[in-house]
C-alpha cells in the first residue's frame, strides 16, 4: 500500500491536484474502510466525478481492494463514472410526475438541449439526467438544478425552466434558517429540560401575532424563501411601535404543496396560499399589524369554491387528524428551543426517569404501533426480539431512504419535525439498550439531510446526546449517511450493507437483523414515520394511541396524496379512513372534469386499485386482500388519461433499474416482463401473451431472493386482475382507451369542437390547425400522439381512436 | 438428529445441514450454478428453489434450498409446479445470457427450461461462453484474498471485471475464477509459457523437476512470500513433488509395486 498521496514524480499536474484533492477528503473523513460511500460521496461533490485514478487513491487511503471500490461506485447512481457538465439538471421521473406529463418534459428537454439523457452538452455547462423521485410530488412534473426546483412543467414550458436553470438562480438554494446560533443550554438533568422549556415559553407568549411560512420544498420551489425575506424587510420597515411582537417564521412542510407559497398568520390560523413576494407589504400592514384578512389570498374550496378563513376549516384538513404530523408547519424545525417549548423532549425525559426499557417496549406493544415503511411489523415485537437477542452492543438504525417514487412522508417529517424523529430514536435506544444509531436519508433529499444533521448537532450539544443523558445512566449517540441513489437500500439487509460502506445488494434473511445486523451486531431499523410515531405514543400513552384507527392497524398514517387530485400534498388520516374520503374529500377529488380511475398505493410493491375498490378503509390487512399494500404511504391517482397498462409498464421499468442484480429472477426476469408489456403498449401482443405475462410475474415473485424482486410483479399482476379490459383493448382492438400507448392511439378532433384554438395552441409540432371559433382538424401525419391537444380541451372536443378505428372514421368521411 | 419430509419420504439430517445437502446425501438432484464448497452459498441462482411447508397442510414457500437449514417436521418437495415454473424461469433466462454454454444447455435439458430464442448478452460478454452474474468468480477471488475482479454496475448492467473495466493489477493469474467458471466464460489460455486471462499475461515458471509450466511467476513470488517456502518448492509440479518428498525421505520400507516387492531405498522410477 502506497502512503497517502504521495507524490508521483512522473505524474501530470492534474493528477496530483486530484491527488491533492482526495487527501483533503481523507484527512477531514478519517481512513476507516467503513467511511468508503462518504469519502466517494466527497470526492464525487468535489470533482464532479470518479475518475479510475480518484478510485486508486481512495483504495489506497482506506486500505480497501480497489475491486470494491469499482464495485461501490458503480452501483450507486449518485456517483459518476464519467464526467458531467457544471450543471446537472435533474428530470424527475416518479410517479407522481409520470402520471402527469415527465415523459413528455424529459422529451421535449432532450430536444431543446439536444443531448440524449445521461449526456453532456458540447460546451460542458448541462448534464441531462433521469431520477427516480425528487420527493416534490405534489408540484409534478418537476426539473431541479443545484437545489432549485422547477415545478408544474409543461412540455412547452421546458425551454424557459432551463433558461432559468443556466442562469444559475440560486434562491431556492439557500440554506433553511441559516447557521445554528441558538444560545442552548446544558441539560444535565429533567429539571434543567423542565426550568428551560418554561423560561423558553415565557418567551414564545411574546409576539402577538406571527407569520408562518412554509418553507418545504414544495413552497421553497414555488418561491417561498423570497416571500419569507420581504415579510422579514416588511416588518423591519414598518414604524417601530408597529414591528413590537410581530414576527415571522419558516416552518417545515405543512402540507397543501399544490397551493404553496403557504402563509399562516396566528393567532388567528388565517391561511394564505399562493403568496407572491409582491403581497408582503399587505400582509404586514393589514393582517400582521391589524388582523384583517385578505381575501385574495384565501383558499377557496374546491367543490364549494368558498374562499375559508381559517386553515383547519379546509376540507383538505378538516379531514385530517395530525398526530405525527403535529408541529409540522407550527414550529421552525431548525430551532431545538422551539422544539422543546412545543413539549418536545418530555416523553424522554419522563421515560429516562420513570420507565424501564422492558415497560417502555411493553408500551409501544399496547399501543399495536406496526411499521410504517411497508411491511407493518409490530414494533414493540421488534424491539422486544431485539432487546433478547444475544449479543453485548446493540444498534438503532433509522431507515430514511423512502424510494417509493410518489411518497414523501419521511422527507417532509425530517424537513418540518427532525427532532421528533430523533427523540423517537432515542427512546428506542434506550428500550434496546443500543449506544449507537444511525440515521440513513437519501442523498436526493438535501434539505432533510441538512435538517437532520443540524438536529443531531444541537441535541448533542444540549446533552440529549452523548454520555449520561438527562443525568441518567444511558449514553448514546447517532452517526449519519446520505444515500449513494439505489432503491434497494431501502430494503433493511442491503441498507446495512450500504452503511457498512458496501454496495447494496440484500442478503437473505434470517437470520434477521434483530439477531444480527449491523456490523454483526443486533440491529433494530426503523422508518422515520415509526420512530416519529414512538414519540407521540410515549406523550400520549398506549390507550390513546390504540384508541385511533381500526381493529388491526392503529394510530394514524401519513400519506402523500399526489397525481390527479386537485388538492395534493401531504395528508395524516387515522387508519381505516376509506381511499374513497381520502381521494374526494381530502383531496377534492380529479380535476378538470375527468373521471377518477384507479389508485395506486403502495409504490412499485403496491397494486392498482380500480375505482370499485375505493370504499376499502386504510388498513394493512384491507389493502393487501385487494391485491395492493399499505408500503410507505404514497397514494397515486389516477385519472381516465391514464393507461393501467403504461404504468405496470412504468413501475417495472422502474425496478429493473433498481434491481441490485444479485438473483436471476429479479435481474433478468423483470427486464423479460417489461419487454413483454412493452409488446403490449406497441400493440403487438397476442391474447396469450397475457397469460405468459402473469406467469412470468408470479415466477419473478416466487424465486426473488428479497423483497424487492418478490413484489415487484404487484403492479402488473394487481393491474391484469382489475384491468384485464384494458390490456385486451390493446391485444385485440389495437386501441389504448386513456390515449397514452403512442403507437395504438390516434386522436381526432370531434363535432363538440368550437375552435377556441387551445389545442392549437398547446400542440409542440404545429399538427393542428383551424381558424378561430371553427372547428380543427389534426393532421395525423405530423401528430406525434402526445395528448397535449385532449389535455387542454374543456369541452371533450377530442376523440382517442385506434388506428382501425380512424380508418374506419376517413372512408365513412370519403364515401 | 433431524426428522425432516423430502418428497413425502422421512429423512434424518444433522442439526444445521443444507437442505441441498440433504437432498443430495439421499439421491436427489437438484440443479445448481452459484453454490460453491469453497465460499459461502449467496442464493444468487434461484436453480436449486424447493418448496417447503412448516406443516403439511400450511402455505408453502419457494425457497433456495443451498440457504435453507433443516427443521424438524419441515415438509419439503423438490418437484412442485411452483418449484418447476421458478426453475424453468430461471433457465430460460440464463440462456440467453449464456445460449452457447454447454454445461448450461445440458441443465436446461434436465430440467426441462427451454431457451426463448432471445439472447441478451452484453457486449462485456461478448467472445465469451456467456456470463450468467453467479457470482463464484469474484467470490473466489475475494476468498483467495486477491480481490482483483468485482462486479460492477447494477442490475442487468452488472458485470464482472477488473476496476473501471481495465485489465486488474491484482490478478496473480492464479486461474481459479475460470476453472470454476460454471458456464466456462472465463477465457485462460496459456501458450508457449505465457498465460492470459482478464487481459493481463502472466509469465508461467516451470518445474524444476520436469519442466511443466506449473505458475504464474507473480503468484509464486506472493505465495512463496506468505507462506515461507522457497520459489523452487513452490513451482514444483505435483508429480515431481511427490518424487522429491520421497526422496527426502530416503530409506522407505518395501512397498508394493506391480511387479512384486521393491527393492528398498529411494524410490526410483516410480510411474508418474
Amino acid at each position: 500500500m502506497t502512503a497517502m498521496g504521495a507524490p508521483v514524480a512522473s505524474i501530470d499536474a492534474m493528477s496530483s491536484d486530484t491527488a491533492k484533492r482526495v487527501d483533503r477528503i481523507l484527512q477531514k473523513r478519517g481512513t476507516q474502510s467503513e467511511q468508503l460511500i462518504h469519502v466517494l460521496q466527497d470526492v464525487n461533490d468535489e470533482l464532479g466525478w470518479l475518475p479510475l485514478e480518484s478510485l486508486k487513491l481512495v483504495a489506497d487511503g482506506l486500505g480497501v481492494p480497489l475491486s470494491r471500490v469499482a464495485s461501490v461506485s458503480t452501483f450507486y447512481k449518485a456517483f459518476s463514472t464519467r464526467p458531467r457538465g457544471k450543471r446537472i439538471v435533474r428530470v424527475c421521473m416518479g410517479t407522481a410526475c409520470y402520471v402527469r406529463g415527465a415523459r413528455e418534459v424529459t422529451e421535449e428537454a432532450t430536444r431543446e438541449l439536444g443531448i440524449q439523457n445521461g449526456e453532456t452538452t458540447a460546451d460542458g455547462e448541462m448534464t441531462l439526467e433521469t431520477v427516480n423521485c425528487l420527493g416534490a410530488c405534489a408540484l409534478g412534473p418537476v426539473m431541479v438544478s443545484g437545489g432549485v426546483v422547477v415545478g408544474h412543467l409543461e412540455a412547452g414550458a421546458v425551454g424557459k425552466a432551463l433558461e432559468e436553470l443556466k442562469r444559475g438562480n440560486q434562491e431556492g438554494a439557500r440554506a433553511l434558517g441559516g447557521e445554528s446560533v441558538e444560545q442552548l443550554p446544558e441539560l444535565k438533568s429533567p429539571e434543567d429540560l423542565q426550568s428551560w422549556r418554561n423560561q423558553t415559553r415565557g418567551r414564545a407568549s411574546g409576539p402577538v401575532r406571527q407569520a408562518l411560512v412554509c418553507a418545504g420544498t414544495g413552497c421553497r420551489a414555488a418561491g417561498a424563501a423570497k416571500v419569507s425575506e420581504a415579510l422579514a424587510r416588511w416588518i423591519e420597515a414598518s414604524g417601530s411601535e408597529a414591528r413590537v411582537g410581530r414576527e415571522v417564521k419558516e416552518t417545515g412542510c405543512h402540507g397543501f404543496c399544490e397551493k404553496g407559497p403557504l402563509v399562516v398568520v396566528r393567532p388567528e390560523e388565517t391561511l394564505y396560499v399562493g403568496v407572491k413576494e409582491s403581497d408582503a407589504s399587505e400582509i404586514v400592514e393589514r393582517t400582521l399589524a391589524r388582523g384583517e384578512p385578505i381575501s385574495r389570498l384565501l383558499c377557496a374550496d374546491a367543490s364549494s369554491r368558498k374562499r375559508v378563513l381559517r386553515w383547519p376549516e379546509l376540507p383538505f384538513y378538516a379531514e385530517q387528524r395530525r398526530v405525527v404530523l403535529r408541529n409540522a408547519g407550527r414550529i421552525d424545525p431548525a430551532s431545538l428551543t422551539d422544539y422543546v417549548a412545543s413539549g418536545g423532549y418530555d416523553a424522554l425525559s419522563r421515560v429516562l426517569r420513570t420507565m424501564s426499557p422492558e415497560g417502555v417496549i411493553e408500551e409501544i406493544a399496547r399501543s399495536g404501533l406496526r411499521g410504517r415503511g411497508g411491511a407493518g411489523y409490530p414494533t414493540g415485537l421488534k424491539w422486544k426480539r431485539c432487546a433478547e437477542a444475544v449479543g453485548g452492543n446493540r444498534v438503532i438504525v433509522c431507515n430514511g431512504d423512502e424510494g417509493d417514487p410518489g411518497a414523501y412522508m419521511d422527507r417532509s417529517l425530517i424537513e418540518a419535525d427532525p427532532h421528533s424523529v430523533l427523540e423517537g430514536m432515542i427512546i428506542g435506544a434506550y428500550a434496546i439498550g443500543a449506544t449507537t444509531g444511525h440515521i440513513y436519508i437519501r442523498h436526493e433529499y438535501p434539505l432533510a439531510l441538512e435538517q437532520m444533521g443540524r438536529a443531531v448537532s444541537e441535541a448533542r450539544r444540549a446533552g440529549l446526546l452523548g454520555r449520561a443523558i438527562l443525568g441518567s445512566r444511558m449514553d448514546f449517540d447517532v452517526s449519519m449517511t446520505r444515500g449513494g441513489g439505489a432503491f434497494v437500500c431501502g430494503e433493511e439487509t442491503a441498507l446495512l450493507a450500504s452503511i457498512e460502506g458496501k454496495p447494496g445488494r440484500p442478503r437473505p434473511r434470517p437470520p434477521y437483523p434483530t439477531e444480527r445486523g449491523l456490523f454483526d451486531l443486533p440491529t433494530v431499523i426503523n422508518n422515520v414515520e415509526t420512530l416519529a410515531s414512538v414519540t407521540r405514543i410515549l406523550e400520549m400513552g398506549a390507550a390513546a394511541y390504540a384508541a385511533i384507527g381500526t381493529e388491526r392497524s392503529k394510530g394514524t398514517k401519513i400519506f402523500s396524496l399526489v397525481g390527479k387530485a386537485r388538492n395534493t400534498g401531504l395528508v395524516e388520516v387515522p387508519m381505516g379512513t376509506s381511499i374513497r374520503d381520502l381521494v374526494e374529500k381530502v383531496g377534492g377529488g380529479v380535476p378538470r372534469g375527468r373521471k377518477l380511475k384507479a389508485v395506486q398505493i403502495g409504490g412499485p410493491s403496491g397494486g392498482c386499485l380500480p375505482e370499485s375498490e375505493l370504499d376499502r378503509p386504510v388498513d394493512y390487512e384491507a389493502l393487501g386482500d385487494a391485491g395492493a399494500i399499505m408500503g410507505s404511504g404514497g397514494i397515486i391517482v389516477m385519472d381516465d388519461r391514464t393507461c393501467m397498462v403504461d404504468v405496470a409498464r412504468y413501475f417495472t421499468e422502474f425496478l429493473e433499474k433498481e434491481s441490485c442484480g444479485k438473483c436471476t429472477p429479479c435481474r433478468d426476469g423483470l427486464r423479460e416482463l417489461r419487454e413483454n408489456l412493452e409488446t403490449v403498449t406497441l400493440g403487438r401482443a397476442t391474447a396469450g401473451g397475457l397469460d405468459e405475462i402473469e406467469e412470468m410475474a408470479r415466477a419473478i415473485g416466487l424465486g426473488s431472493l428479497c423483497g424487492l424482486g418478490r413484489t415487484a410483479v404487484n403492479p402488473v399482476l394487481s393491474s391484469l386482475r382489475h384491468f384485464r379490459a384494458e390490456y385486451l383493448s390493446h391485444v385485440e382492438d389495437g386501441k389504448c382507451p386513456a390515449g397514452v400507448c403512442r403507437e395504438l392511439a390516434r386522436f381526432r378532433v370531434n363535432e363538440r369542437c368550437n375552435g377556441c384554438g387551445l389545442c392549437r395552441e398547446a400542440c409542440p409540432v404545429n399538427a393542428i390547425s383551424g381558424e378561430t371559433r371553427s372547428p380543427h382538424s389534426i393532421a395525423q401525419e405530423s401528430c406525434v400522439r402526445c395528448g397535449a391537444c385532449l389535455d387542454v380541451c374543456h369541452r371533450g372536443g377530442i376523440d382517442i381512436l385506434s388506428g382501425r378505428e380512424l380508418e374506419e372514421a376517413a372512408m365513412e368521411v370519403a364515401s | 438428529m433431524i426428522e425432516l419430509r423430502l418428497d413425502g419420504k422421512l429423512v434424518l439430517a444433522a442439526e444445521g445441514e443444507r437442505l441441498l445437502d440433504v437432498a443430495r446425501r439421499v439421491g436427489l438432484r437438484i440443479p445448481t450454478l452459484c453454490d460453491h464448497p469453497a465460499v459461502e452459498p449467496e442464493g444468487a441462482c434461484r436453480l436449486c428453489v424447493v418448496e417447503v411447508r412448516d406443516r403439511a397442510e400450511g402455505p408453502g414457500r419457494v425457497v433456495p434450498s443451498c440457504l435453507e437449514r433443516v427443521q424438524p417436521g419441515l415438509d419439503v418437495r423438490t418437484g412442485s409446479e411452483d418449484v418447476k415454473l421458478v426453475r424453468r424461469t430461471v433457465m430460460r433466462l440464463l440462456l440467453q445470457r449464456a445460449p452457447d454454454s454447454a454445461a448450461l444447455r445440458s441443465l436446461a435439458e434436465e430440467i426441462g427450461g427451454k431457451s426463448s430464442g432471445a439472447v441478451w448478452v452484453s457486449e462485456e460478454n461478448a467472445g465469451g461462453a456467456g456470463c450468467v452474474l453467479c457470482g463464484v468468480c469474484t467470490r473466489l477471488c475475494a476468498a483467495g484474498g486477491h480481490h482483483a475482479i468485482s462486479i460492477q454496475g447494477r442490475g442487468a448492467e452488472s458485470r464482472v471485471s477488473g476496476p473501471g473495466g481495465e485489465p486488474p493489477d491484482a490478478c496473480t493469474g492464479c486461474g481459479v475464477c475460470a476453472r470454476a467458471c460454471p458456464t466456462g466464460h472465463i477465457q485462460l489460455t496459456e501458450i508457449a509459457g505465457v498465460r492470459r486471462i482478464w487481459g493481463r499475461r502472466f509469465e508461467m515458471i516451470r518445474c524444476g523437476g520436469c519442466g511443466e509450466a506449473t505458475l504464474p511467476r507473480e503468484l509464486a513470488e506472493l505465495e512463496s512470500r506468505r507462506l515461507g517456502v522457497t520459489l523452487v518448492e513452490l513451482t514444483h509440479c505435483p508429480t515431481c513433488k511427490r518424487r522429491s518428498s520421497a526422496e527426502k525421505f530416503g530409506e522407505l520400507p518395501a512397498r508394493r509395486t506391480r511387479e512384486g516387492l521393491s527393492e528398498s531405498g529411494p524410490m526410483k522410477g516410480v510411474a508418474r
